[in-house]
Parts: C-alpha cells; structure tokens; sequence
C-alpha cells in the first residue's frame, strides 16, 4: 500500500500538483443475508481502491478508482490534477497536516469468528420461534478494511480494521394487520453469545409485536415526546446538517452560526463526539486525513464544536472538528425510562423514526413518527398510526425535560432516550 | 471498462449462475456560493457471480476484471454457496424461471467530450446566471451530478446482455430570507436525464428557465402562508404524483416486501383505488419513447417487460425476481437489479408512473373551492402499511377555482389505497424526472413520474 501511494503522490507531483494526498484501501467483507426469516445468501466480496487529491494553484481536484493497476494509479493522477486545474482558486483548500502522534492504529479482529454461520442460523431459529408475528430481512457482515492515508505534508496513517456489520428491517402481521417497517442497524466488535441480543433485536422485535393494532393519536394537542435513541441520533443528524457542518455555516443559512461558546439548548443537554471511546467501533482518521480525538459539542447547553471539515474550518475561520457523528454520545440523565414515562401527562414515545421529517434550512420539520405508542397520564396506553409531529429542531433540544438513565450502544453512537416538550401531534 | 468475454465461463454450468462484469462512474461538481466545494469524478469497477445450489445462494465480488478475476469469483461464489446449504439448504420450492434476454444497447454521447475546464466553465456560467437574476438570496448552490454505470452480464440459461447508460442532471438551490429573518429555501433540478452532460447543458436556456420559475416561486413563498390543517381537496402535480407512485405504492408491491408483510399482499385482483388510476411500471419505452432508466435485461438475465400494477382502480401485479415469481407462481418481468458489482439483484422498480387521464390542468384547478396545488416535494417515504408522508417545499392555495397565496413548506400524509380511492380528476399531460436514487438496502438509479390528480388528502400545517 505505500508503495501505491509513493507512486499516486509522485505522479500528481509530475503532473504539476503543489500538493497531493492519497487514500489507498483495501476492504473484504463476509456477509450472511436472512430474507423473509430464512438464511439465504453468503457473500464474499474483495476491493481495492485510491482516492487523489490534487492541489495546483489553490485549485482542487478529486480522483477515485477501483483499482491499484499502476497504469490506472498514473491516469487517475493526472486526471486528479487536471481537474484541479479546471477548478477555482480558493485558499481553503488544503491536504491534512503533519501532526505528532501515532501513526498506526490496529482495532477489531482479522478474520470473521468461525461461529458467524451457526449464531445466525441459530437466530433465524430464534427468532421462527419466539416470533411467528414477526418478518425480517437481516444481514450481518463481517468487513476487514486496511487504510493508508498518505500526502506531500509528510503524513502516514494506517489503520487495520475488523467489525461486524448489521442491519434489518422488520414488521409484524397478524391476518391482515401489519405494522410499519422498523430498523436495526448498528456494529459489533465481536459477536455475543446469542445473536438476537446483538443491538437489542429481540427488544425491537417485541416491541414491533406491540405496535398491531396502531390507530391514529386522535385529537390534535401539544405535549411531550420521548424520543428513543434511535430517533434522537436522527435527530441529532438533522441538527448537525442544519447548524454545524460545511454547507450551513459556509452558506450562511445556520441559526446557530454566531452561537460559538453560547447556550443553544437546555442545560442538561451534554453531547460529544466519540470516535476514539473503547465501547464503540473506533474511527481513528478523519475524512480528510487527521487524527480523530474526542471533544465536546455541547456541553451543559454550551456550544463548544462546530462540525467542521478542515476546508469549512478555513472557509469560516472556526475550528476544525475532530470528531464527527456518527460517533457521538449523549450523557445519560438521572431518571429510567418508566419514570419519565410515568411523570408524561400526554405525549408520544417514537419508537422509530420520524417518516419524511427532514427539517428545512431552519430546522422546522413536520413527519409521520413510526413505531410510536401515545402516552397517557403516566402510561402507554396504545401504538398510534397516522400520527404527525411537527416542530423544530433546535427547539426540541431547547425544550428537553428528561434524559434517561439507560442508553443504547449501536456501536457507533451511545444515546439515551430523550423527552422534549412543545411539540405538536396531530 | 474492458469488456471480458463472459459467455465461456457460464456455460454448461448445472448451478444457476450469474456472472456480471459493472463499473460505476460518479461526478460530482458543486458551487457554493461561487465556491466550489466539490470536483471529484469516481470509478467502482469489478465482477461478481452468483450460484444458486440447494435453494441458497453464493455471492462472490472482486474488483480484479480479468479472466483470471472471473474464475476466482465463481469458483468462490460456488463454495460459499456450499457453505450456506450445509445448514441452510431449502432445496427447490418449484420451477426455476427462465426468460433469457439478449440485448446490447450504449447511450454513451455522441458529441465530443468536453474538458474538465469546460464542464467547470459551463457550470461557472450558470451560477454567474443565478447570482445575477436572483439578487435577493442569502445562499446558492449549483451542483452537476452525473452518474454513469456498464454492466456486462451473462446467465447460465442464456441471457447476454450489455448496457452503457449515464444520466445527468444539476440541482440549483436557493435561499432567501422571509421577514422574520428565517431562512425560505426551495430547489429544483434541470432535468437531463438519460444522458451525458454534453447531451443536455451545452445549451443553458433550460438551466435559466428553470432558474426563474424557482426564484419566482421563492419570493412567493417568502411571503408564503401556513396551509390550514385537514383533509382537503388538492392537486399534486407531476413531482408528487411521481413519488406517491413511487414511494407509495410501487414499493408495496415489490415482492419481496410483500413477502415482509406489505398492505398490498392481500389486496390481489381487488379495488385499491378510482378507476382512473392505472399505474404502470415501464421496462424501457413509453408511447415508442425510451424511458430515463430503461431496462432491457435485467441483472437475473430476464428479458424485461412493462408491469401493469394498477389497471383501472384493480391492483393486478407486483413486481418480481425469479425467486418470488417461483414462489408465488408469478411471471418474471425483468426487475432484478444491483446496483454495485458486489450487490445481488434485489427487486427495483425501474420507470413507474400512474397512466395519464383525460382532463386539463385548468379544468382540474377550477373544480377546487377551497384547497390546494401541491408543485414540488424535497423528499417523501412511505412504508408497508401503504402510510405515506411527503414533504411540499412548494404550493399554492386555490380558492374559488382560482391560484391564490404561496404556502409555506408543509406535509401530506396518508394512506396510498385509501387516497388512490379519492381520485377524481387525472391530468392528460404528464412529467418525469430520473434525478434520485432509491434507497433499499442498495441505491438504485430510477424513473418516475406521472399526470396531475386530484384527489383529497391530508394536510399538516396550523
């Protein structure tokens, strides 16, 4: 791999390129698919590949391939700078810098466990068993990925990376009531000892058996939503497009763009970036080619990162983020979730996602909340359907009220559930 | 891409076995404000078979496209085909299908290429346009994309096939403030479609008519109302109509999901809407018209056919791969596609329309006393349930049969065979656009589209 990159960097220097920077990856995946409940694909697959960057005049280009033939390394790089050279000047553009620190990073296992196959079987089983309600598609993956980041600044980073992968989509069907699609998706470092625990499947399978029989919330009101981690990371992925990443701030269009070191929500609120914690997946280089570290987002309602990459940062003069989602956690309150459900006079648990609520410019977004159960005087009384929320988003993490004791892992994002009042159900 | 000789390595083979040669080509170039922020061009290339034994399947994908790359993923397909059946064989439920197309068709340019310089100049032009004729924007964004993909696939039951097809379109986003100091925006896209950019933005006359009719419709919406909440007589024109059939329906009657429990399962050869509502999912031709995202031959080697889903208010098919057509005694009409050379064929619509009707847009406006025309959408879902939920990032009230205020963005919700039943008026014209890609385990470039209707539908809004 570095002589790969020796060669990409070369010939974008031969080319004309003032700086250079590579990324050339190596990838196998093992993947097992379940489909309607049976086991029936197992697929391999082998990749190589090089992204160039070329920097010529202060003009930037971006050259991928699926190949390490040198003759198309060569070719990818002068296109890389070609491209530059049809570009616009602009002084933000830049290649990661040198910086002191460890340059090789190892995490994960090399090989799939030799268990991956029976555990799933075993699942499939499981789940025919203790879920006849229920229909899925599930695939687990195993993906080995080596890394090398390499440019003229004299940077060298490898990464050596095993995790598990998994994702499904399932509903439950009883006679012709069937309830909406719900998902799991998340990764492992290892595979437990059951896989229907994996991410909490077997609480989501359950709980989709509890949304038969959904009906719409009924009258219109204004109450309180407990957002379960799931929905908040999409959420929290809203906020981030809407206030604190390139297009919004380089734009101009973030509410939030002036807010640096100012409340932005609720004092409780506490969420940083993780790529580097031990309980999840770790990510050690960033996009653009630094060392990731943690850092703080908000913390106790303060606004302390923006999102930026390295050519935000430059283009708005702020700081450059270190982490990003979807490595990110959110501290977890002082109360369980059945106490915050039991002090909720009339409000909404989205078990799901919010369907179609992708915000505007503002963060004001209206959507359908799936999977979701109404909450009256302290208790869950039924699963709902045709239920619309709308609200913003910036006011649902100016108005949170509770934050529970337990969260969930997905293995990239650590996130409790969250309850936030205001907020319009009709 | 160098095309491999595939047909020697699947013959004589006693396992179904598909062996595709794919590379995908992204572009992308977008400005910010001027700036430009993206400039990249990407290539993912390999081959990859797939054997079925014993009712499972063995998926092997390599980027190595020589013949020796094509013996290995075989050979490799097939053992993990093995390994799956050693315990989770099924054997065979039925007849395997077999409809074996042959077909070669390249929609490459046929005019020069230009340069990356040109293609950069081209877009420098537009944007200089839109900074120009929309003075009163906080923020603006031009941005090309273009995506082509190269399959080369062969089947052990026959199939051949080969096509070369790109598509382009540029999105032009724009960002006024209202009065309250909150951000207004609206997009739209100039629609290339199937094709290269040299097909479609040598000329920018479309890009800046586009680009008025935005602004315009912007500046409305900056003083643009809330819509009143309920359920209300509308119309969706054509980008709204194109996601509900979409998003809405033909989703529900993929197979595959009607495997998972979809509404649509149990609603065969049943009334599932007006008997002006027919609704088709096109292979490739339209009306003697190539379709945006025509399918010739599908990724399990089927010589591919139209769907008619929806026949007058009946719901008639749903869509199939060999396997779900096996199983439910189906026919296999060619909608099997991956979208990367590693991914399996899952079933994918390709163009899926609702079939215009009789009546005209104005005739459809004057009918509606208190309601809405619903122009644009930023995005929509659906589920299962056949429950759907669009965004409108653009409207307008119609009050005594007549256009009244612009309407802030606002959302329609409902329940697509309950909706579909409230059809009342369908436009004779219709509109496509082939400008997103459908999310479904694996992106998917597809078609769609559709007349104006009218029908009655929930509104979100004060």
């Amino acid at each position: 791999m570095r002589n790969i990159a020796d060669i990409a960097i070369l010939a974008m220097k031969d080319a004309g390129a003032d700086k250079a920077q590579v990324t050339i990856t190596r990838a196998e995946k093992t993947e097992l698919n379940i489909d309607t409940g049976d086991l029936k694909l197992m697929r391999t697959t082998f990749s190589n590949s090089a992204a160039l960057t070329a920097i010529k005049d202060n003009k930037k280009g971006t050259s991928q391939l699926g190949s390490w033939d040198l003759e198309a390394i060569k070719a990818a790089a002068r296109e890389a700078v070609e491209m530059a050279e049809a570009g616009q000047a602009d002084e933000a553009y830049d290649i990661a810098l040198l910086e002191d620190g460890a340059n090789e990073f190892k995490a994960g296992l090399d090989k799939p466990e030799d268990c991956l196959l029976p555990l799933t079987a075993a699942m499939c089983e499981r789940v025919k068993k203790d879920f006849p309600k229920i229909s899925y598609s599930y695939f687990v993956a195993f993906n080995k990925t080596e890394k090398l980041v390499a440019n003229t600044n004299g940077v060298s980073l490898s990464v050596t990376d095993g995790r598990y992968e998994i994702s499904s989509e399932f509903s439950a069907k009883d006679g012709e009531v069937v309830t909406s699609f719900n998902y799991v998706s998340g990764e492992l470092s290892t595979l437990p000892d059951d896989l229907i625990e994996a991410l909490d499947f077997r609480a989501h399978l359950e709980q989709s058996v509890k949304e038969l029989g959904a009906k719409p919330a009924g009258e219109k009101f204004t109450g309180e939503v407990i957002f379960q981690p799931e929905c908040l990371f999409e959420l929290l992925e809203q906020y981030a497009g809407c206030f604190l990443t390139d297009a919004a701030l380089i734009g101009g269009t973030s509410m939030l763009k002036d807010k640096f070191g100012e409340k932005v929500t609720s004092e409780n609120v506490i969420i940083r970036a993780i790529p580097l914690n031990n309980d999840i997946c770790r990510t050690f280089v960033t996009n653009d080619g630094f060392r990731t570290e943690n850092m703080d987002i908000i913390k106790n309602g303060i606004l302390e990162n923006f999102l930026l990459t390295q050519y935000g940062a430059n283009k708005t003069s702020k700081k450059r983020a270190k982490g990003n989602i979807p490595n990110i956690e959110m501290d977890a309150g002082d109360k369980t979730l059945d106490e915050i459900i039991s002090e909720t006079k009339r409000g909404l648990l989205i078990g799901g996602h919010i369907s179609g609520g992708s915000p505007s410019e503002n963060g004001t977004f209206s959507g359908v909340a799936k999977n979701s159960f109404l909450i009256e005087d302290g208790k869950i009384t039924r699963p709902v359907q045709e239920t619309m929320i709308s609200g913003n988003v910036l006011d649902i993490f100016s108005n949170v009220t509770a934050i529970s004791k337990e969260r969930r892992n997905n293995g990239a994002a650590i996130l409790p559930w969250v309850k936030s009042g205001g907020i319009t159900v009709s | 891409m160098q095309l491999i000789s595939l047909k020697s390595f699947a013959e004589g083979r006693s396992d179904y076995t598909e062996i595709r040669q794919h590379e995908n080509t992204t572009s992308r170039i977008a400005l910010l404000n001027g700036d430009i922020t993206v400039n990249s061009r990407a290539v993912e290339g390999g081959v990859s078979s797939r054997v079925r034994r014993n009712g499972v399947w063995g998926l092997a994908a390599g980027h190595d496209m020589s013949k020796d790359g094509v013996e290995r993923v075989v050979s490799a397909a097939l053992d993990n085909a093995e390994k799956l059946g050693s315990v989770a064989a099924v054997g065979q439920k039925g007849t395997w299908p077999s409809k074996p197309g042959v077909d070669s068709h390249d929609f490459r340019t046929k005019k020069d290429k230009l340069s990356p310089k040109e293609v950069i100049d081209i877009l420098k032009e537009a944007d200089a346009y839109v900074k120009e004729k929309c003075p009163k924007l906080i923020s603006r964004r031009v941005i090309y994309a273009g995506f082509n993909h190269e399959k080369n696939l062969v089947t052990s039951d026959g199939a051949e096939s080969y096509i070369f097809l790109p598509r382009s379109h540029i999105y032009v986003v724009l960002i006024a403030e209202r009065e309250d100091g909150q951000p207004a925006d609206l997009f739209d896209i100039v629609n290339g479609g199937r094709g290269e950019f040299e097909d479609f933005f040598m000329d920018l006359s479309e890009f800046k008519r586009v680009t008025d009719i935005t602004y315009e419709n912007l500046m409305k919406k900056c003083e643009g109302v809330l819509p009143e909440a309920g359920t209300v007589d509308c119309i969706l024109m054509p980008d709204l109509a194109g996601i509900l059939a979409h998003e809405a329906i033909g989703h529900t009657v993929e197979a595959d999901l009607v495997k998972l429990g979809s509404v649509a399962g149990d609603n065969l050869n049943k009334t599932v809407a007006s008997e002006l509502v027919t609704l088709i999912d096109y292979a490739h031709t339209k009306d003697g018209v190539t379709c945006d995202v025509p399918v010739y031959v599908d990724d399990e080697g089927v010589k591919a056919e139209d769907v008619t889903v929806i026949d007058k208010g009946i719901l008639k098919e749903f869509l199939h791969n060999k396997e779900t057509a096996m199983e439910m005694g189906a026919e296999v009409k060619g909608n099997a596609r991956g979208f990367a050379y590693g991914d399996e064929p899952l079933i994918r619509m390709r163009n899926t329309a609702i079939v215009p009707g009789n009546s005209k847009l104005d005739d459809m406006i004057a009918s509606i006393d208190n309601g809405y025309i619903f122009q644009n959408t930023g995005n929509g879902q659906a589920d299962t349930t056949g429950e759907f939920m669009f965004g409108v990032s653009m409207g307008f009230e119609v009050k005594g049969g007549k256009l009244g205020r612009a309407i802030l963005d606002t959302t329609v919700t409902g329940i697509a065979f309950d909706m579909l039943k409230t059809v009342t008026m369908v436009s004779g014209d219709d509109a496509w656009t082939s400008s997103g890609f459908c999310g479904k385990k694996q992106m998917m470039s597809v078609g769609m589209g559709g007349p104006a209707i009218k029908c009655k539908i929930n509104v979100g809004g004060q």
